[in-house]
């Protein structure tokens, strides 16, 4: 009996129980929010903005990082509850379109090392010997549409340069400063317009649109160290958004503004902190007295501060030993003797200035906003951006602003990975959902890739 | 995970118990009894009593994501479980008995690449109880009982992941344990048809030092944060029980019982996995002491049929903002059927089953508390048991001669 009761336990009862679980399993079921776009018109949407809105990812375009832009998975989200709803991209060819960065390896202290992978083809090519940190090339990229396409993120648009009149034509390839490379490919052919024309010509056809500019108007500054570039003025920046958006809001059309991040999340400059480097210096050399000298803007040599960034390629520099006028023999990069120079080190004095730029116009235009245009406002700083930089726990995945493993900036520092742009899509998304009471399925962002391009 | 299954409580450890919806504390027609009250077996007759059984638990979830919108629902899984019990008078007031069974355990799978894999992808706890009892008869009326418990588990748990683009990239936590525990109670008469019972189970804690982590698909460049192979340690705390049972024979044919149970499983406030290299892997639990009611009813319906229902609420342990994929428990309200057939005299066929069902629950997912991994959306939870046992009483008639 023992015997024969311990197999019947282990075995055949169980599976007759088992058996009449099978036949009589259900799960109960729930309802799945029925999708709608609510008070929207999602059909023709339009997208204005720089590098996140084109999809410029790991310092570079290519078709599948336009693909992976932000406004364009916004587009595939809109489309779900909207068939007619319709977006066009001016998309290059496929391959390595502008050329972008891969990763070659990942240094001990988090940072990576990147190649350059070439660009495919290019229409114009034009050494600038009077580039600001020394000759460099400016391309100018294929022409791509007969029509306007609806996303008009151009990389690298800066607000301040609305108005030029062919901004991308390469007649004005050696127009330094005032040359967009990218700009050419959202025109029609023989087409001079400047980006505002652009707009205006677009938005009668568009039910909705996203605004999300500015950011590209202070990194040039940023990433020279304060050496390339005319500092912007906020105020400027926020008055061409305002011409922008004037043709944006038009007879009554919804959309949503977004304010750029904060510049101290961006990898860029986070990553490069002045003093968490000596701190990393100081471990790595086991030198706890090692002090870190940088030249600020105005000349003057002085220790690193807290609001000093040493941009990257700096920081491969620190420590190579160098001649240097003055000095008997080499001195090591970083030293007092050589100390970090301007064009690698944005200072306090700089980055307050830049810092201050777009403080400005992110007042400037929310106020605007207030007062003006009152569409729904995104502050992506408070909402996506800040919160990354202290890491966030995305279904059981991290996400920080480390780069490579934070998933969630690409290599160049400041755009973002196909995971990064469907965060920032899904931010979109809530506020529409929320303000427009639409029911939009948000992005499945852990389903996505972490890296844009091979 | 069933009709009386607070947080991972497996429920009422036989057919007949099940049938009765866990009303059990004072109900001495089955010796599973001693489980619940050690001391409900002191007025047992003289015959060897024997009860064996299996059961299957079916415990579905359906998850709606607050971002995806979508529906994904468990696989169906049961988890499969048996019961062991024998029990006699061997000296003038003293009865022994040895109860082997499942009462704690949990199995939920989900879909392997549902959108929440990167938080659970499949979580499973199975124990094993086993506790010889010995209870003492004071008088004609009452009598008391203890056991001592020793307490085997065996737990799994895996995840994706999801930081990796790789898909099959995962992590899998494995390790059993053992720990010990002890079990009291009184069972007493207080009028013909009355009697009540009351009972305490301690806790028992599962140490599990032996685990090991298994993380295989992980990239070159993260080998050393995720070792293919590690060990870790963890404890699983296993809640104390306090039960007061009440059983009325309200006609000659018509038994009811009520039973109230406190749960203390405030003491498991979070899973860790102590890593061999110093890490650790904390998911935090913070459950609170739940409460349960019972009532069930056995109608004698011939000298050969015995029919059963019974009723259930539980409390869930698990609170609001920790409402997790792992185990989306909710407060059940649960009800059973169950019936006896009297084979032969001495052999009887038990069969059970209950269904309960939870309410909506929502999790809610800060993203800016990186230490909780969660997915924000509506569970809802529903649970089938059924079980299939015989009792045999050697030497005599039934063991429904056991009844008072």
């Amino acid at each position: 009996m023992r015997i024969f009761s311990s197999s019947l336990s282990r075995t055949a009862l169980p599976a007759v129980a088992t058996v009449l679980l099978t036949l009589a399993g259900c799960s109960p079921d729930q309802n799945e929010p029925a999708p709608s776009s609510g008070n929207l018109n999602l059909t023709r949407y339009l997208a204005v903005g720089d590098s996140y809105t084109a999809g410029y990812a790991d310092g570079g375009l290519t078709r599948q990082s336009q693909t992976y832009s932000y406004a364009n998975m916004l587009a595939n989200q809109f489309a779900l509850v909207n068939p007619d709803a319709e977006f066009s991209l001016p998309l290059l060819e496929e391959g390595n379109g502008t050329g972008y960065l891969t990763l070659v390896s990942l240094q001990e202290n988090g940072l990576p090392t990147t190649r350059r992978v070439p660009a495919a083809s290019t229409l114009g090519r034009f050494i600038n010997a009077a580039g600001c940190n020394g000759a460099d090339t400016v391309y100018q990229y294929p022409r791509a549409a007969t029509t306007l396409p609806q996303n008009l993120g151009v990389p690298g648009l800066r607000l301040t340069q609305i108005a030029t009149p062919g901004l991308g034509n390469a007649a004005n390839l050696t127009r330094v400063g005032l040359f967009n490379p990218y700009f050419e490919r959202i025109l029609p052919a023989a087409n001079n317009s400047s980006y505002l024309q652009v707009v205006t010509a677009a938005s009668p056809n568009a039910t909705f649109f996203t605004f999300f500019a500015g950011l590209d108007d202070v990194l040039p500054y940023v990433v020279s160290g304060g050496s390339c570039g005319p500092l912007p003025s906020g105020s400027t920046m926020a008055q061409n958004a305002r011409q922008l958006l004037t043709q944006l809001t038009a007879n009554g059309r919804q959309g949503i503004i977004a304010l750029p991040p904060a510049l101290t999340t961006l990898p860029v400059l986070r990553l490069n902190n002045g003093l968490n480097l000596q701190e990393r210096l100081r471990t790595s050399t086991n030198r706890p007295a090692y002090t870190l000298y940088v030249r600020a803007f105005n000349g003057a040599v002085q220790p690193v501060s807290g609001e000093d960034y040493i941009l990257p390629a700096g920081q491969r520099r620190i420590g190579r030993l160098e001649s240097t006028t003055g000095a008997p023999q080499t001195v090591p990069y970083g030293d007092e003797q050589n100390p970090v120079s301007g064009s690698d080190v944005l200072d306090y004095i700089e980055f307050s200035r830049i810092n201050g730029a777009m403080t400005l116009y992110r007042d400037e235009l929310r106020t605007l906003n207030q007062n003006t245009f009152k569409q729904p406002l995104i502050d992506v700083n408070t909402a996506l951006f800040q919160q990354v930089a202290d890491q966030i726990n995305v279904n059981g995945v991290p996400y920080t602003s480390e780069l490579v493993r934070g998933n969630f900036y690409s290599l160049d520092g400041y755009t973002l990975t196909p995971r990064g742009n469907a965060l920032l899509a899904n931010t979109f998304l809530r506020v529409i959902n929320e303000t427009y009471g639409a029911n939009i399925p948000l992005l499945n962002v852990n389903d996505l890739p972490t890296k844009v391009n091979p | 995970m069933s009709a009386a299954a607070g947080g991972f409580q497996s429920g009422p450890q036989s057919a007949r118990l099940l049938g009765l919806g866990g009303a059990s504390t004072a109900y001495t027609r089955d010796i599973a009894v001693m489980y619940y009250n050690p001391g409900a077996i002191g007025l047992l007759d003289s015959l060897l009593h024997v009860s064996v059984g299996g059961m299957g638990t079916a415990r579905m979830s359906s998850f709606v994501g607050t971002d995806s919108r979508r529906q994904t629902r468990q696989e169906l899984q049961p988890q499969p479980s048996g019961y062991f019990y024998a029990a006699s008078r061997v000296a003038p007031k003293v009865s022994v008995g040895l109860s082997i069974n499942q009462p704690f355990g949990y199995k939920t799978v989900w879909p392997g690449d549902w959108e929440g894999r990167s938080v659970v992808q499949e979580a499973r706890l199975a124990t094993v109880y086993v506790q010889p009892t010995v209870a003492y008869q004071i008088n004609d009326n009452f009598s008391v009982g203890a056991g001592f418990i020793y307490a085997y588990g065996d737990l799994r748990q895996s995840r994706a992941l999801g930081q990796y683009d790789n898909r099959s990239t995962q992590a899998l936590f494995e390790g059993s344990g053992n720990g010990y525990g002890a079990n009291i109670g009184l069972y007493g008469r207080t009028a013909d048809n009355l009697s009540f019972g009351i009972s305490f189970r301690t806790p028992v804690t599962l140490k599990m030092d032996n685990g090991k982590a298994t993380y295989s698909g992980v990239p070159a460049i993260d080998a050393g944060r995720f070792p293919t192979s590690a060990g870790f340690r963890t404890d699983i705390e296993l809640p104390s029980t306090l039960s007061v049972g009440l059983a009325d024979r309200m006609t000659k044919n018509l038994l009811v019982t009520f039973d109230f149970n406190l749960t203390s499983w405030s003491r498991y406030d979070s899973l860790n996995f102590e890593l061999d290299n110093a890490s650790r892997v904390t998911s935090g639990r913070r459950y609170e002491d739940a409460m349960a009611f019972r009532v069930g009813a056995e109608y004698t319906a011939t000298p050969t049929l015995t029919l059963r229902a019974g009723l259930s609420y539980d409390e869930t342990p698990v609170r609001d903002e920790y409402i997790t994929a792992d185990l989306p428990d909710a407060n059940l309200i649960g009800g059973s059927l169950g019936l006896s057939l009297a084979i032969k005299p001495n052999l009887l066929l038990d069969m059970g089953y209950s269904y309960s069902r939870g309410g909506e629950r929502r999790a809610r997912v800060n993203i800016a508390r990186e230490a909780i991994s969660s997915i924000d959306g509506t569970y809802r939870t529903a649970v089938h048991t059924a079980a299939v046992g015989v009792s045999y009483s050697f030497g005599g008639r039934a063991s429904r001669a056991t009844q008072q």
